[in-house]
């Protein structure tokens, strides 16, 4: 994303946040967001944002269809009357090469209840994650894999 | 109608936010109350935003909880990570339970490569004032 876009954008979400459209406040932004940049230049990166919308889309539903079914089973295991998991961190190889990627899988493993990104390897190609209930660490793998890296790697790589 | 739907997804959120809260009670040690307190919650955060956003009606507040929304899944998980990750680092602390542990070799080994590079290092900055230091490698 070229840096007027991106100054552009923070604008536009500086106009949303304050519910008011009116070109002052859309200066205001503007200043902002050409603040921002400024101060956060050297963490910036020139790099292909996502490949298509439709790539993208499929990683949102396949995220959300993730988010639901395991909200649903860590529901069954807070609530059983008798709590019986087993917890335990494994170690993921990721395919996933740009920052971007590997922040967007480390943050949906997060968001998706039962696993929980704990730390990435110096080299950036493992990921560990503190699992809920691990019936076999392969299969928590495969999960992961073809749930959220797969389409992670599609959209936004 | 849409004040049902509203209601349907407070009531939903709420459900999650209360079913997080006793994740903290229930769950034997911090990882596992983290995967409770952060993503229970962002569940329920979320029910409770969209329903703001129905219940409002106005373009503006549903721009602005679907905005919230989204920095809350931005933000969220980095909080996550970094309690975690520091929990581990100051002393593990895992539950009895717990099965398998692949991070502790992996911070272990980390370790030993950090101080033998430190290690290293000192020794070639003072390499003349070693004299009873054996450089063939560790005894064993």
């Amino acid at each position: 994303m070229p840096l007027a876009t991106l100054a552009l954008s923070i604008s536009v979400i500086w106009l949303l946040l304050k519910g008011d459209g009116s070109p002052g406040n859309f200066f205001v932004g503007l200043i902002l967001a050409m603040i921002l940049i400024y101060f956060l230049r050297r963490t910036y990166q020139q790099e292909r944002s996502f490949r298509r919308v439709g790539d993208v889309v499929h990683f949102l539903v396949n995220f959300t269809r993730e988010l639901i079914v395991a909200n649903i089973q860590v529901l069954k295991i807070v609530l059983s009357p008798r709590i019986n998991i087993r917890p335990g961190i494994i170690a993921f190889k990721t395919e996933c090469k740009t920052p971007l990627g590997i922040t967007l899988l480390a943050n949906s493993i997060t968001l998706t209840p039962g696993t929980l990104s704990v730390d990435i390897s110096e080299d950036q190609t493992t990921i560990f994650i503190h699992t809920l209930d691990i019936e076999h660490p392969d299969q928590v793998r495969d999960t992961i894999r073809r749930g959220l890296e797969e389409p992670v790697k599609g959209a936004f790589e | 109608m849409s004040d049902f739907v509203a209601a349907a997804a407070i009531l939903i959120g709420a459900f999650f936010m209360f079913v997080a809260s006793v994740s903290l009670v229930r769950f034997p040690d911090l990882y596992t109350r983290m995967h409770g307190a952060t993503k229970a919650t962002t569940f329920g955060m979320g029910g409770i935003l969209i329903a703001t956003a129905l219940a409002f009606g106005t373009p503006d507040v549903a721009a602005q909880s679907m905005l919230a929304l989204v920095f809350l899944f931005l933000t969220a998980p980095v909080s996550g990570h970094l309690i975690s990750r520091a929990a581990y680092r100051t002393g593990p602390n895992l539950a009895p339970i717990t099965t398998v542990d692949d991070y502790g070799p992996y911070l272990e080994a980390e370790k030993a490569a950090a101080e033998k590079k430190a290690e290293e290092e000192s020794e070639g900055g003072e390499a003349g004032e070693a004299p009873g230091h054996p450089s063939a490698g560790p005894p064993t």
